[in-house]
């Protein structure tokens, strides 16, 4: 051994040596064992668990079934046979997992009072493509859901419809009246009865300790004016503002008690933040800025689709209907659809398993209406639009031509911008011509429309006769009586002129730098869309939510003009709309009361009224001064905008509102820059002197409410709804409470919920239109109107008979296996003995349905439009922008996103600060309130921010960084989620998470605190990053499209920082 | 065509840090089992027989506790008796219920043999402990092996790397442990290097395979190489973990050579001990854990995060835990009651 | 095949008389709604955050200059012909039934997770709750009483089909006849036969993915 010597040296012959290995190996022993028991501990607790449980986990009801549930029914493989299962029932209900608003059938686990599983209602268009015919029995129906015949009928929830039932047990749901004990917004809160907090809210005084508040009953007054100075501001009756999220399906009762029984005109819903720009652009298009109606594609027959700022199978309203009839367009073998997606960035919509039939245009954020005049421009200057279709001038040239509707495309107009009738059209008057006759007694005789025929000569549009589309031409208008000189020639063109010659008013590659979409790519575009007759449609929503997003959604209608493809066979169709459950019959009048007050004065929104003809502007005029700009926006083209009544009312122009009752509407969470720019002023009761908020939940505005009214969750209430769109056949939905409410119960023994409110306070009130005999039957027998069967009861049957026909009778069979059983004496009570089944029907099918087909005469739809598909709108034309005086265009044409004095976003906020441009899309899976229902969150639990993977890589970015975006609203970290399927240049958070509330955090009530989850305030909220328009003269509110007053959620500046 | 996972769902690990205890474990009581078997037929006071005492303490250690840390990574311990009761002879793991039991029952006859100083026993059960052993070697190795799912598991190299590696381990152990063993029971130098020659040798078998497996690899005679490649492209951690080992088996190989040298100073034996067993864990972890987190069907590794309780850190220090107390306990137990072998060897050595 | 040998498969237990299930999965109709795999969820009550049947959402970029694209991919058990899940069990606690249902006795699995590991599509998991395997069962248990699988009932898109692969006339039968060159299985290599069956299956997908992961989340209650 050549090893150096050094043994280990045995030292425990040393005495204290060997004590001191006892020692250690003492503590080596405890402390290893020690280890030992506490890292096998729960070995060892699972073994002895298993040993004595014979499970070491939990024990299921079944070895190889788990706890899968008990199946609801039991189909026989032979006779088809349904046998139910006791103890269970399957109820027809609506869904508000968004707000689609989906016929549901929950099953219910009878015993427990519990709601199991949801999926679709079988009956309902909006959750089957193949609804089942309202006469079919129950039985028969939820028999074809089993086996190969349920896979082409299928009736589906989405992922939110079938995990929303988490709802109704909800941890953090709210079951009492609550009265806040600290500030506003101090999660403090006292438990109180209904009937204290109606009392206190209607007689109002020192309710908070902090100064006297006016109550109900004192702003109820609809006499006295609001402003003296101001008359056409109203009665005080109007600083009530009342709101809603949407109809639901009880907004009917919202209508009644707010407006017809309360008096005041401030009552509106989300619709300015929801998609406000596409409503009222195409509500232009389409010739009807009141109605605002709109269309979707007839998926089943149309060949191409162009979507721009909506991405079906995304979102897109109804979104199981859109996303369903997608999927089936797409996969057809014969006549295979196309379509082509354009957003900023790639939605759900887009499958390459289709393969080449789809694709998507990335474009960049708010700049679509480049894009779309781009197109419009190339298809007039290449003749690509539909020369036939636009030739009929009206009703009687459409019906000879075969046409399914007609366009004002021919339509002569003033076209002198310095004549005082610029922009109207030539009447018959102005040609001399005799007033047509009136239609009936309410359809007062309107003047004919001026066209020139292909002879040359000017004749009326009711015609059966083409007319020319080219015409540019001058014309002596008539003198009036009292005019003195001399009749000048007046230059007068075609609507249609007045479109080319505005979207000539940029080259194409003008149009192309603005909005990021290659010249070529834009041709060809325009190219596919033309290449398909009138089978392609153009559709649109919430990307065009931008500063320019009127004149976008009305541009892009104007595509589908161009092609002539309303209501036809494969085109953009409307849909038939509800069967009316409250209005004045057919069975029970609800339209008609005693004491019904007609509300009046303009809204706090400025809506719907011209600036020009306020006092305001008048006393201007007279002292001289230029009345331009007003202390803030008014929007004469749009109505209800509860974005601006509530901010106006709080800002104190047109008046100050008094008091805020909110239905359920999340303004703080889902309007983008409330809480930056007016979370203080509602924590102010200076502002706001009394807030109440009626919702099951606490959600970010309801936290900062006085009073909350505990609400029923969808499955407990009654509603009556209808399809938003895509549905042709006429379409009610129903629901009725398939399970009890969770809520606490007044001291009369009923159930707290919006309702119960609204009756408690218009008895407390004394109003009309409620209580005893306060409404009647068609026939005028009177009857009492006390309790939310009354209502609801009395309108469905409204609906069983509407359309002529009353719906056939339901079986005991129908009302055992919905459920509905329980409510048959309730029925029995409200309605006449020959009702009850008819009504029994209504319920049991979740609705009134009618059947596709019969929408359809033909390749038309038997529903015709009432206005002419529109080029040119005259009243559009004649308003003008109250911040600037100029006028509004009469028909589509480039406009920058512009803030509130006219000047374009980005001379403010300009790209050295401000370099990139965010979005919001809707998350596939979350709505914004659905973040509460673990079974849908844990699918996906957060929202990464989409940045484009070369910004990435210039900002040193990679996937999963915490990065930090920064808007002149503020700042906010989240994650970063790199990909190619974002435009360059454009940051995309998809909406539903980064809430506060809904559950985040806790609240006291009674100093106990209540249940929280953090986990429902995972991710972001771009709203968070809204910001004040800083150019309004008070900056008293959220940046607004100046047209539409849509609250402006896409194209905002923004930086983005790793962190 | 380049693939984004934009929804990316999480998914566990089935086995938990206690397999990778156990294959460590059991992987130490093989190797220590055969090198008992072998030197008990080592004459009086040859090397073989002065190592003996050493693996002895080892295989006695082991052999105890692979088993404990095997049930533990059952989420059903108590239904341990299953594997009795629904016998399934086509499944290794079944198999492995059996032979398992068997291995420590022989093992705990050896040990007991040995402390009874029944050489006679020892070299009867010999045969039958080397059976068992390799069976152990087998059936785990096989246990993964048929694991067609993953392919980094479904290849003769891991049987082979497992049974290689746990042998390493095994002198690693027995250099550690019989610093902890009453002066009277250590191995002398000799032994000392001569369990340094097993060590050396299993290594340079180990470097062998390895480069087997990669030519036979890149001869394309090897689905698991392919995957190994595509861990190395796509992660750095792989590439970081497969560099890392690298070095760590040079450094290990180094030092074992170096031992020649230097074995007899002070804490060479440990820290090269340490070392040993040391890579043979971590070869454990990189295949175990490691493994689990690479998608079978799916984008990117899934990430394993180490629960700090039972099912991971507080598990591996328990079972750290159990083995320094059954050192403690042993040695003192040995201090205590002396073996008889010492009481009849000393004398007879003394006679 | 003899047992212990690769192709080895215990013999089957008793299943619904005579036929054999199987699920076509429509790419082109899958809109990645996730409805299934919430109403599988709902319907199985598996654990927050464990999942029998996910769809993976991705997003492809090619080459050839076109716009990137979506692939929403949905996922179950296979129901295998060949399950490698089944004879590694060493308690034989998951078996395979004769309609070909692949299913595990959660009183007699010990939790080995020896099935997970064998398993080439993830299909596995180790049920937090009861602590055995777990996985889909093709809601065999609404299969006997005549109706769909949750997942199958509530797809939006239409994608999901289940049936009766014995059957000639059955309707799965009909589709997958109908599409029979666009049909793949994942990873037929693995010989496992699956059967749950794409259309619209990218190639690149076919094998597994080689793509980039994004934010990976994990679900808490
Ligand atoms: N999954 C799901 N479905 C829903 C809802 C939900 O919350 N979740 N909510 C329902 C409701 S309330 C509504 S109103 C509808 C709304 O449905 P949509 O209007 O279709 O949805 P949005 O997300 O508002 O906007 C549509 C798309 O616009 C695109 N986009 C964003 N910015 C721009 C832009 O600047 N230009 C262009 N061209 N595109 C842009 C994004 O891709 C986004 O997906 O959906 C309904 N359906
Ligand atoms: N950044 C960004 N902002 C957006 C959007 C976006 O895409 N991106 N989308 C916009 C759109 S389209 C809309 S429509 C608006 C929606 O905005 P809002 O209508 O104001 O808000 P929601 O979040 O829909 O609020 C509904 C409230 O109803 C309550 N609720 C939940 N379930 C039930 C129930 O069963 N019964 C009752 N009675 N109440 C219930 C909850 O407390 C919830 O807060 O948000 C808009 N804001
Ligand atoms: S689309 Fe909306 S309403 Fe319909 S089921 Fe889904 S969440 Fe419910
Ligand atoms: S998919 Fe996996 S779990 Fe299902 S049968 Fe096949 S191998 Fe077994
Ligand atoms: S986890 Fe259960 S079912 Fe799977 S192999 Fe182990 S014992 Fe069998
Ligand atoms: S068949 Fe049943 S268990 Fe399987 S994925 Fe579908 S719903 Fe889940
Ligand atoms: S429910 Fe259907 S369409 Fe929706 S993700 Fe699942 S398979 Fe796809
Ligand atoms: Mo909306």
């Amino acid at each position: 051994m050549t090893d150096k010597k050094n043994h280990p040296t045995p030292d425990n012959n040393r005495p204290d040596g060997a004590r001191r290995r006892m020692l250690l190996r003492g503590g080596a022993v405890a402390g290893g064992l020690a280890a030992f028991a506490a890292g096998y501990g729960e070995t060892v607790v699972k073994g002895a668990k298993g040993l004595i449980a014979g499970t070491s986990g939990t024990s299921t009801k079944s070895a190889t079934r788990g706890n899968s549930l008990t199946p609801e029914f039991r189909i026989d493989p032979v006779t088809g046979a349904l046998a139910t299962q006791p103890g269970q029932v399957v109820s027809p209900s609506s869904c508000l997992g968004c707000w689609t608003q989906c016929g549901v059938r929950l099953r219910i686990d009878t015993e427990h009072n519990q709601i199991i599983r949801i999926a679709g209602n079988p009956y309902h268009p909006l959750a089957t493509t193949q609804p089942a015919a309202m006469e079919t029995p129950v039985r028969e129906v939820y028999a074809m859901l089993g086996g190969d015949n349920g896979l082409e009928g299928r009736a589906t929830s989405c992922a939110r419809g079938s995990a929303m039932l988490e709802h109704q047990t909800a941890a953090h749901r709210v079951l009492t009246p609550l009265k806040r004990v600290g500030p506003r917004g101090s999660g403090q809160w006292q438990s109180i009865s209904l009937e204290q907090l109606v009392q206190e809210i209607c007689a109002g005084g020192d309710l908070f300790g902090e100064g006297h508040v006016d109550g109900l009953r004192s702003i109820r007054d609809v006499e006295t004016l609001i402003d003296p100075d101001n008359p056409e501001y109203g009665p005080k009756a109007n600083q009530l503002l009342v709101t809603d999220a949407a109809n639901e399906g009880r907004t009917p009762l919202i209508n009644r008690f707010a407006k017809q029984a309360f008096g005041t005109v401030n009552v509106s819903n989300h619709g300015s933040y929801c998609g406000q720009t596409y409503r009222v652009g195409t509500g232009a298009a389409l010739g009807d800025l009141v109605g605002m109606p709109h269309g979707k594609p007839d998926w089943k027959n149309s060949r191409f689709g162009l979507f721009i700022g909506t991405s079906p199978a995304q979102s897109g309203n109804p979104f199981q209907r859109v996303g369903r009839e997608l999927a089936q367009a797409r996969s057809r073998d014969e006549n295979t659809y196309q379509y082509v997606v354009v957003s900023p960035m790639l939605p759900t919509s887009s499958s390459h398993a289709s393969g080449n039939n789809n694709r998507w245009l990335p474009i960049q954020p708010g700049t679509d209406l480049a894009l779309a005049m781009g197109l419009i421009r190339w298809i007039i200057d290449n003749q690509r639009y539909d020369a036939k279709f636009l030739a009929q001038p009206g009703p009687a040239a459409m019906l000879a031509a075969g046409e399914a509707s007609w366009s004002n495309a021919s339509h002569l107009l003033i076209n002198d911008p310095n004549h005082p009738r610029y922009g109207q059209f030539l009447r018959g008057a102005d040609l001399g011509l005799p007033m047509p006759a009136p239609v009936d007694d309410k359809t007062p005789a309107q003047d004919v429309f001026i066209v020139q025929s292909l002879d040359g000569s000017l004749v009326p549009h009711t015609l059966a006769q083409p007319a020319q589309l080219l015409v540019e031409r001058e014309f002596s208008l008539p003198q009036g009586a009292d005019a003195s000189d001399a009749a000048a020639p007046v230059a007068i063109c075609s609507a249609f002129v007045k479109l080319r010659d505005e979207a000539h008013r940029k080259t194409l590659q003008e149009y192309a730098e603005l909005c990021g979409v290659p010249v070529q790519e834009i041709e060809n575009l325009a190219r596919e869309f033309t290449s398909h007759g009138k089978l392609a449609v153009a559709n649109s929503h919430g990307g065009t939510m931008s500063g320019a997003g009127f004149y976008t959604a009305y541009a892009i209608a104007m595509l589908n003009n161009l092609i002539g493809n309303l209501n036809v066979r494969g085109g953009w169709i409307m849909d038939a709309g509800p069967f009316g459950p409250f209005g004045p019959g057919p069975r029970y009048n609800f339209a008609q009361f005693k004491g019904a007050v007609k509300p009046t004065g303009v809204a706090l929104s400025r809506t719907r009224f011209p600036y020009e003809k306020t006092s305001e502007f008048q006393r201007k005029k007279t002292a001289g001064e230029n009345p331009y700009p007003a202390k803030a926006p008014w929007y004469p083209a749009a109505g209800g905008l509860s974005s601006e009544m509530l901010a106006s009312g709080m800002a104190g122009y047109p008046y100050p509102v008094k008091a805020w009752i909110n239905h359920m509407s999340n303004p703080i969470y889902s309007i983008c820059g409330f809480e930056n720019a007016l979370a203080d002023s509602l924590k102010d009761p200076k502002k706001l002197p009394l807030f109440i908020s009626v919702d099951p939940f606490i959600n970010e505005t309801s936290a900062l409410a006085d009073y909350i009214v505990p609400d029923t969750v969808t499955y407990e209430s009654w509603g009556i709804g209808a399809p938003w769109a895509d549905v042709v056949a006429k379409s009610s939905t129903v629901r009725w409470p398939a399970v009890d409410a969770a809520t606490s119960k007044t001291a009369d023994g009923q159930t707290v919920s919006f309702e119960t409110f609204i009756f408690a306070v218009a008895k407390e009130l004394n109003l009309p239109g409620f209580g005893k005999n306060a409404m009647s039957t068609k026939d005028g027998e009177l009857l009492d109107l006390e309790s939310p069967e009354d209502f609801y009861l009395r309108g469905m049957c409204n609906i069983a008979y509407q359309a002529g026909k009353p719906v056939p009778e339901a079986s005991d069979d129908d009302i055992a296996i919905t459920g509905l059983t329980r409510w048959m004496p309730a029925v029995q009570q409200r309605v006449k003995p020959e009702e009850v089944r008819r009504v029994a029907m209504v319920m049991s099918r979740g609705g009134r349905f009618d059947k596709t087909d019969d929408a359809w005469a033909g390749d038309h739809l038997k529903l015709q439009a009432q206005f002419p598909v529109t080029f040119w709108h005259e009243g559009l034309s004649g308003m003008r922008h109250s911040m600037t005086g100029e006028r509004y265009s009469g028909c589509p044409t480039w406009y920058p996103t512009r803030l509130a004095n006219g000047q374009a976003m980005r001379e403010v906020f300009n790209e050295q600060d401000w370099p990139m441009s965010m979005t919001s899309y809707k998350s596939n899976l979350m709505s914004s309130m659905s973040i509460a229902a673990s079974r849908l969150r844990q699918v996906h639990p957060h929202n990464p921010i989409s940045v484009n993977k070369e910004d990435a890589a210039k900002l040193g970015v990679a996937n999963g960084d915490p990065i930090e975006l920064t808007t002149p609203g503020g700042k906010l970290n989240g994650v970063a989620l790199v990909r190619a399927g974002i435009a360059p240049g454009a940051i995309a958070i998809e909406h539903g998470y980064g809430h506060t509330q809904l559950g985040t955090v806790s609240h006291r009530i009674d100093g106990q605190p209540t249940p929280a989850n953090p986990q429902h305030g995972q991710g972001v909220n771009l709203n968070k990053l809204g910001f004040a328009d800083p150019t309004r003269p008070a900056k008293d509110n959220v940046w607004i499209d100046w047209v539409s007053g849509a609250v402006v959620r896409q194209g905002l500046p923004v930086r983005v920082r790793k962190i | 065509m380049q693939i984004t996972e934009l929804l990316t769902p999480y998914y566990e690990v089935a086995w938990l840090p206690w397999a990778v205890q156990y294959f460590f474990l059991a992987g130490v009581a093989t190797g220590a089992a055969l090198l008992v078997a072998y030197c008990t037929w080592g004459p009086a006071h040859s090397t073989r027989q002065s190592l003996l005492p050493a693996l002895v303490f080892t295989l006695a250690i082991s052999a105890i506790a692979a088993p404990v840390s095997l049930l533990a990574d059952l989420h059903q311990p108590a239904r341990f008796w299953h594997f009795y009761a629904h016998f399934t002879p086509w499944s290794w793991m079944s198999l492995g219920a059996l032979l398992l039991p068997v291995f420590v029952g022989l093992s705990v006859a050896m040990c007991a043999s040995w402390w009874l100083g029944k050489s006679s026993w020892m070299r009867a059960l010999s045969p039958l402990l080397v059976l068992s052993a390799l069976s152990i070697s087998i059936y785990t190795g096989a246990e993964i092996m048929t694991v067609r799912s993953r392919p980094l598991w479904s290849t003769l190299w891991v049987p082979i790397n497992l049974m290689l590696t746990g042998w390493l381990a095994t002198v690693g152990v027995a250099f550690v442990l019989q610093r902890f063993m009453p002066a009277s029971l250590r191995p002398d130098l000799q032994a000392l290097q001569a369990l340094r020659r097993v060590g050396l040798t299993v290594a340079a078998a180990l470097v062998l395979v390895a480069l087997a497996w990669a030519l036979s690899g890149i001869a394309g005679f090897n689905s698991s190489y392919d995957a190994a490649l595509r861990l190395w492209h796509n992660f750095p951690v792989w590439r970081t973990t497969m560099v890392g080992s690298a070095l760590f088996g040079a450094i290990i190989v180094g030092a074992l050579w170096r031992g020649r040298h230097r074995l007899g100073a002070w804490g060479y034996s440990l820290v090269l001990g340490i070392g040993l067993a040391a890579s043979a864990w971590a070869f454990r972890w990189a295949l175990f854990m490691g493994v689990q987190g690479v998608p079978k069907y799916g984008a990117g590794l899934y990430l394993y995060y180490m629960p700090l309780g039972g099912d991971g850190l507080l598990g591996m220090v328990g079972m750290a835990g159990l083995c320094v107390a059954l050192v403690a306990m042993l040695s003192w137990a040995l201090e205590a009651f002396p073996t008889r072998s010492q009481h009849h060897g000393s004398a007879a050595a003394l006679s | 095949a003899l047992p212990g040998s690769a192709d080895f498969q215990p013999k089957r237990r008793q299943g619904m008389e005579g036929k054999r299930f199987g699920m076509l999965v429509d790419m082109r109709k899958c809109i990645g709604c996730q409805a299934c795999t919430v109403s599988c969820s709902v319907e199985n009550q598996p654990p927050i955050g464990q999942f029998r049947t996910t769809v993976l959402q991705y997003e492809v970029d090619q080459s050839d200059g076109s716009a990137p694209a979506m692939v929403s991919l949905p996922r179950l058990c296979n129901h295998c012909d060949e399950p490698p899940c089944v004879p590694v069990c060493p308690v034989q606690a998951t078996f395979q039934r004769t309609d070909g249902i692949v299913l595990v006795d959660n009183e007699r699995c010990v939790g080995c997770g020896y099935c997970v590991q064998a398993c080439p599509y993830d299909a596995r998991f180790i049920n937090h709750e009861t602590q055995t395997a777990d996985k889909c069962t093709f809601c065999e248990h609404r299969l006997e009483a005549g109706l769909l699988p949750a997942c199958v009932e509530s797809c939006v898109g239409g994608a999901r089909v289940i049936g009766d692969l014995n059957d000639p006339n059955s309707e799965i039968n009909q589709r997958i006849h109908a599409q029979q060159k666009d049909i793949k299985v994942l990873k037929p290599g693995m010989n496992t036969q699956p059967h749950v069956f794409y259309i619209g299956l990218p190639d690149e997908f076919v094998n597994g993915v080689d793509g980039q992961a994004t934010v990976r989340l994990v679900a808490e209650h």
